[in-house]
């Protein structure tokens, strides 16, 4: 057993009782949900006011779909992946979305587009740092290592969302973080966190 | 994105399964698997430290990254609560948002009075049409077509995730319709009673109070 295997059996009890309409156990999975399919739309659109849209969006389509959710991939698969294709959707409507593929010589003064001027000011500098070497990757490896380092998702739960091969998930983490560590070497903060 | 499908040969295959030995979610036997080649490769052992500091640092970075607003939350709880209220009064809960408003179109015409108004209203506007087309007597007074109260427009800006049912409510509120809009800018024009500039304004102060339903109120000049 993995160590959210827990976490997850109680969020598909939580979604059954949403389908049941239990505006309570709603309330608790938007709990759960709201900040983290808000920053991993924003990693995908690289605009607060669209991602705020599509997570409103994403949280509804849940209430009403709650009943849909088969089982057979986990609660937050489920969630990441309507927020995904209402993100895409999105992308494609509006045509905000460029491709971050930047050349690395020079890139390091691009602004953080996870910053905001009121809310920019980050917990300390190493955090700050990582951030800024995150921005400049591309969306695909920004994407992957949150879903891997942060979601925590299995591989095969990923290949599933993003719909790409199991060995294709597998070299993309690795050269993911190939990418970042380099970013963190050239911005001279090869050191972890204690 | 341009990057090669396959891992660098220098690479144990064993490094690319490490991301999930360190996220915890390799099954059994690759766990067991990784585990016997970590014993005997430094590498890959020097690997994973790298991945499980990497893990930490990113942990600090997304947790100091931003939320989104409040508003956000009460707009989706104030849909929800209003669907759960529409699933209660009998109406079943819909299960996508086309089927949602299919059910509420559907609900309008559910009871069974609802026909025999429809009727009623049929013979009403009948008879109006035949009134409309009688010759009507000559009257050397000028008549006065408007409702006989003054009244004044307000330019709104509604928030998008505003609900026409709290538009709805919050326009009854100021006794206020709609009679121009949306523009291009998504501006709608919003007829008031009124008997004075002061008046207007305070009905734009109450439509401005309602940040989550109103992003803008302005009076329009005449």
């Amino acid at each position: 057993m993995d160590a959210t295997h827990g976490r997850e059996d109680g969020e598909a009890d939580l979604l059954a009782a949403v389908a049941m309409g239990r505006q309570s156990a709603f309330e608790r999975l938007y709990g759960l949900y709201e900040k983290r399919v808000y920053q991993y739309v924003n990693t995908l659109v690289y605009d607060a006011a669209l991602a705020e849209e599509i997570v409103g969006d994403t949280m509804l389509a849940v209430w009403w779909g709650a009943g849909t959710y088969t089982g057979t991939s986990r609660v937050s698969t489920w969630i990441f992946g309507i927020a995904r294709h209402k993100a895409l959707d999105a992308i494609r409507r509006t045509s905000r979305h460029r491709q971050r593929e930047v050349e690395l010589d020079g890139a390091a003064d691009m602004p953080n587009p996870h910053d905001r001027p009121d809310e920019g000011v980050l917990r300390d500098e190493l955090t700050a740092v990582t951030q800024r070497a995150l921005a400049l990757l591309s969306r695909e490896h920004q994407e992957i290592l949150r879903l891997v380092f942060h979601e925590e998702l299995p591989y095969e739960e990923i290949s599933s969302l993003l719909r790409i091969p199991v060995n294709t998930v597998k070299t993309r983490v690795y050269y993911a973080k190939q990418r970042l560590k380099e970013q963190l070497e050239r911005m001279g903060q090869k050191e972890s966190i204690p | 994105m341009t990057e090669p499908d396959a891992l660098p040969p220098d690479v144990h295959p064993e490094a690319a399964l490490l991301p999930w030995f360190v996220n915890g979610t390799l099954g059994g036997t690759e766990r067991q698997h990784v585990d016997r080649h970590l014993e005997s490769c430094a590498l890959c052992r020097r690997e994973l430290d790298d991945l499980t500091s990497m893990k930490r640092r990113l942990t600090a970075t997304y947790d100091a990254q931003s939320a989104p607003s409040t508003r956000l939350a009460r707009s989706v709880m104030a849909q929800v609560a209003a669907d759960a209220r529409a699933a209660r009064d009998g109406t079943s809960r819909p299960s996508s948002w086309l089927d949602g408003m299919d059910q509420r179109f559907r609900s309008l015409f559910l009871p069974r009075w609802v026909p025999t108004l429809a009727v009623v209203l049929l013979i009403a506007q009948l008879g109006l049409l035949l009134w409309v087309q009688l010759p009507q007597p000559e009257s050397e007074e000028v008549s006065r077509r408007s409702l006989g109260m003054q009244t004044e427009a307000i330019a709104v800006m509604f928030q998008p995730l505003a609900t026409e049912e709290q538009i709805r409510v919050l326009l009854r509120q100021v006794s206020g319709r709609i009679t121009e809009g949306p523009t291009a800018e998504g501006l709608y024009t919003i007829e008031v009673p009124s008997i004075g500039a002061s008046t207007t304004e305070r009905k734009a102060d109450v439509l401005r109070g309602h940040t989550d339903i109103v992003r803008s109120a302005e009076p329009v000049k005449r």
